[in-house]
C-alpha cells in the first residue's frame, strides 16, 4: 500500500503544491515547519498532526509538537488551546499538545483544517517578520511503508491507538489448520499489522464448512465436477482484497516440515488430529517458541435436543510448558469420528478463535495482562470463563 | 500423690467405647474439647474429679464464665458444674467439651436430648456428636411435619429458638450435575478421574487423553474452576461439572 502522499487525493495535493512541508508516519500526516511565537516572544518552528480518515473529517482536533503557540501580543492562543500532554501516538510520534478550533460548518476537507490551524498560529509569526511562513516548499522523505495492508487502517489512527497497534507490525506468525477455528482466527489476525501469516491445511473447502467459516462464501466457490478449492487458497484470496502476506502453504505440517514454524514469532494451533497437536506442541515446546492450542467439544446434554459446549485455549511461552501435558489432549478419543457426533458449531469456533486471539494480544502487550493464566475454558451452560494455570 | 508416672495412663474414651471398666487407680487420659469437637488429651491422676478440676486440666484458670459438658457413651450429654464431682470409673462419660459461656441450648439428635454450649451448631458438629464419621454421613434437619433439610458440613443452625430443634443423621447423599445429568453421590470428595468416569464411564483412557473438567456452585472451599489430573474437589449439593474432550477445531 502506497501511502496517502504517494497518491494523494486533492486535498493533500493542493497543501503539497502551495508547499506545506508534509509527512506521513505511523498512520498520521505530519505538517512540518509551523512557525510561532513562544513564551519567550521567539520564534520557533513546530509540527502539526492529523488523522486522515473521512471526509469532511470526522475529528475537527489538532496534534502539535513543540510548545504551546503565543500570540504576538503575549498571551497563548487561547482560540486553540485544548489541552497539554504528551502522548505517543504511533512509532516515533510523540506530540505535546492537543488543539481544537472548529470553523461553525466543520472542515470541509484536510486542506482546510491544514490550512486553518497553520494559519492562526503562524499568522503571530509573520506579524513578527513577515519572513516566516509554513510553505517552505521544503521535500520530507515518508517512512519506508511497512503496513501490509491495501488501504490505510484508520480504525487504530481514529481511536488513538496506532502505537498499540504496531505492537504486531514485526510479527511473523503461523495458523496450523484452517477449520472452524482456524479460519475465524485468520479473520481477527489479518486485521493486525503482522508482517506475514502462514496458513497450513491439506484439506479442501467444501460446502458444509461455509457454515462454520467467517464471512460467507458466494455460490461460484463450488463448480460441479471440479475440485473444491483448497482451504488455504479460499481464505488467502479473501483476505488478499485487504492486506498482503497471507501465505498459503497445501502440505500440512508433519515431521518433514515442522521446521518451518519453528523459528516464528508465534503459531496457533487448530488442528483435530491428536498426534498432529501432539508433534506440533512437543517440537515447539523443545524449540522454546511461544503457541497457543486450540480446542473444543460439543456434546448432547440429558435433553438430547440440546446442545453443551466447552472450548478451551492453553498458552506455552519459553519457560511455561510444564502445564501442557495435563490440559492439552494428545490423542483422539475417536479418532474417525466414527461412533461419536463431531458436532462443533460456528459460535463455538469463533469463540475459540476470540479466546486464542485475546491472549495473543495480551502476550503481545496490546492489552493488560492481570490474570496471567496459560489455561482457560468456557463452558455454554455455565456461561462461565476460567482460567487456570496462573503463573504470575 | 503417691502416682509416679511410669504407669501408662488409663484411656478414658477407648475403654469407654470398648465397654470395658476402668482401672481403679490413675493416671488417666481424658479427652477434652470444645464446640468444634476437637480433642486434646490430658491428663488426670485421680479418677474422682470436679468441673474446676477438668477446666484446670483444659487450661482454663477462671472457670466462671465456663462450662463443662460430658459427653456420655449413652449419646446423651450431661453439664458438670465447678464443685460438681463426676467418678470417672463409675459414670458413663466418654470425653468433655468446654464451652466459654454460661447458657446451655437444648436439641435432640437421633433419640437423644443433648444440651449444648454454643448457640449455632453445625452439621459436621452433629454427625460427630452422634458418634458417626463425617466422611460417610451427614446430618439433616427433621422438620415436624414438614420436609426434612440437609445441613452442608460447615453450614449451622441457630439453637436459640423456643422450639427443641430436631435433628437425623443419613448417610452421605449428594445430588450433583455431570454434563447436566443428575448423579448421586456417597461421599464428599472426588478426584479428577472419578468425575471423568462420571462423565465418561467407558473412556477411552489413557495417558495422551485428557479431559477438560470445569464445574460451578462448589461449597466455599472450591466454589467454581477446573479440574486436571492429580485433582480433587470438595462437593456440594447442587454442584455442576461439564466434562468433554476438547480436541474439536
Amino acid at each position: 500500500m502506497s501511502h496517502p502522499l504517494t497518491n494523494p487525493s486533492e486535498d493533500l495535493a493542493k497543501l503539497r503544491d502551495e508547499g506545506f512541508a508534509l509527512e506521513w508516519r505511523s498512520g498520521h500526516l505530519l505538517i512540518h515547519d509551523i512557525p510561532y511565537v513562544t513564551g519567550s516572544r521567539t520564534v520557533e518552528m513546530g509540527t502539526l498532526v492529523t488523522t486522515v480518515d473521512v471526509r469532511p473529517p470526522s475529528d475537527h482536533k489538532m496534534h502539535f509538537i513543540g510548545s504551546m503557540p503565543h500570540l504576538k501580543a503575549g498571551g497563548e492562543i487561547t482560540g486553540i488551546k485544548h489541552s497539554s500532554e504528551d502522548k505517543l501516538l504511533g512509532k516515533n510520534l510523540l506530540v505535546n499538545h492537543l488543539f481544537s478550533n472548529k470553523p461553525p460548518t466543520g472542515y470541509r476537507d484536510y486542506y482546510h483544517k491544514v490550512t486553518r490551524y497553520a494559519d492562526i498560529i503562524s499568522a503571530e509569526a509573520a506579524a513578527i517578520d513577515p519572513k516566516y511562513t509554513a510553505r517552505t516548499h521544503r521535500l520530507i522523505p515518508s517512512e519506508d511503508n511497512t503496513s501490509p495492508f491495501l488501504y490505510l487502517d484508520t480504525a487504530s489512527s481514529r481511536a488513538g491507538i496506532m502505537a498499540s497497534a504496531q505492537v504486531f507490525s514485526a510479527q511473523r506468525v503461523a495458523i496450523v489448520g484452517l477449520g472452524g477455528t482456524g479460519s475465524h482466527v485468520l479473520d481477527l489476525v489479518a486485521k493486525t499489522a503482522v508482517a506475514e501469516i502462514h496458513v497450513y491445511d491439506g484439506d479442501r473447502f467444501h460446502q458444509h464448512n461455509a457454515f462454520r467459516a467467517p464471512g460467507a462464501a458466494p455460490v461460484g466457490t463450488w463448480e460441479d465436477g471440479q475440485l473444491s478449492p483448497y482451504k488455504v487458497q479460499y481464505f488467502a484470496e479473501v483476505y488478499a482484497r485487504m492486506r498482503r502476506g497471507v501465505v498459503p502453504h497445501t502440505e500440512p505440517i508433519d515431521e518433514t516440515n515442522i521446521g518451518d514454524i519453528t523459528d516464528l514469532d508465534f503459531v496457533f494451533i487448530c488442528v483435530d488430529k491428536g498426534p498432529v497437536r501432539k508433534l506440533i506442541v512437543e517440537r515447539l515446546r523443545d524449540e522454546g517458541r511461544s503457541f497457543i492450542d486450540t480446542g473444543l467439544g460439543v456434546q448432547r446434554a440429558a435433553d438430547p435436543q440440546q446442545l453443551l459446549g466447552m472450548c478451551r485455549v492453553t498458552t506455552g511461552t519459553p519457560g511455561h510448558y510444564d502445564h501442557l501435558a495435563r490440559n492439552v489432549p494428545m490423542a483422539d478419543v475417536d479418532a474417525n469420528n466414527e461412533y461419536t457426533d463431531n458436532i462443533q458449531t460456528v459460535e463455538m469456533n469463533a469463540l475459540n478463535a476470540l479466546m486464542a486471539v485475546l491472549k495473543w494480544k495480551r502476550l503481545s502487550g496490546f492489552y493488560a495482562d492481570e490474570r496471567q493464566e496459560f489455561h482457560s475454558t468456557y463452558s455454554t451452560s455455565f456461561n462461565q470463563m476460567n482460567s487456570a494455570e496462573r503463573m504470575a | 500423690m503417691n502416682e509416679v508416672s511410669t504407669v501408662e495412663p488409663e484411656l478414658v474414651a477407648e475403654a469407654r467405647r470398648a465397654g470395658i471398666a476402668l482401672r481403679e487407680h490413675g493416671p488417666y487420659e481424658v479427652l477434652i474439647g470444645n464446640e468444634t469437637m476437637t480433642f486434646t488429651a490430658r491428663r488426670i491422676q485421680d479418677p474422682i474429679v470436679t468441673g474446676a478440676q477438668i477446666l484446670a486440666a483444659a487450661g482454663v484458670l477462671d472457670g466462671t464464665h465456663h462450662l463443662v459438658l460430658q459427653l456420655l457413651v449413652s449419646g446423651e450429654t450431661e453439664a458438670l458444674r465447678s464443685s460438681e464431682v463426676v467418678d470417672l470409673r463409675a459414670s458413663g462419660v466418654e470425653r468433655f467439651v468446654v464451652f466459654d459461656t454460661d447458657r446451655l441450648f437444648r436439641l435432640e439428635l437421633e433419640t437423644h436430648v443433648i444440651d449444648w454450649g454454643s448457640k449455632r451448631i453445625s452439621g459436621r458438629t452433629l454427625v460427630l456428636l452422634a458418634g458417626r464419621d463425617p466422611a460417610e454421613f451427614e446430618a439433616w434437619v427433621d422438620a415436624r411435619g414438614g420436609e426434612d433439610r440437609p445441613l452442608e458440613p460447615d453450614e449451622t443452625v441457630s439453637l436459640e429458638t423456643a422450639e427443641v430443634e430436631r435433628f437425623v443423621v443419613r448417610p452421605i447423599s449428594v445430588l450433583i450435575y455431570v454434563n447436566t445429568r443428575p448423579k448421586t453421590l456417597d461421599k464428599r470428595q472426588l478426584t479428577y478421574m472419578e468425575v471423568v468416569k462420571l462423565g465418561f464411564p467407558d473412556g477411552p483412557f489413557n495417558e495422551n487423553i485428557v479431559y477438560t473438567i470445569d464445574y460451578m456452585n462448589g461449597p466455599p472451599q472450591n466454589p467454581e474452576g477446573q479440574l486436571v489430573a492429580g485433582d480433587s474437589v470438595y462437593l456440594k449439593r447442587g454442584m455442576r461439572f461439564n466434562v468433554t474432550p476438547t480436541d474439536k477445531s
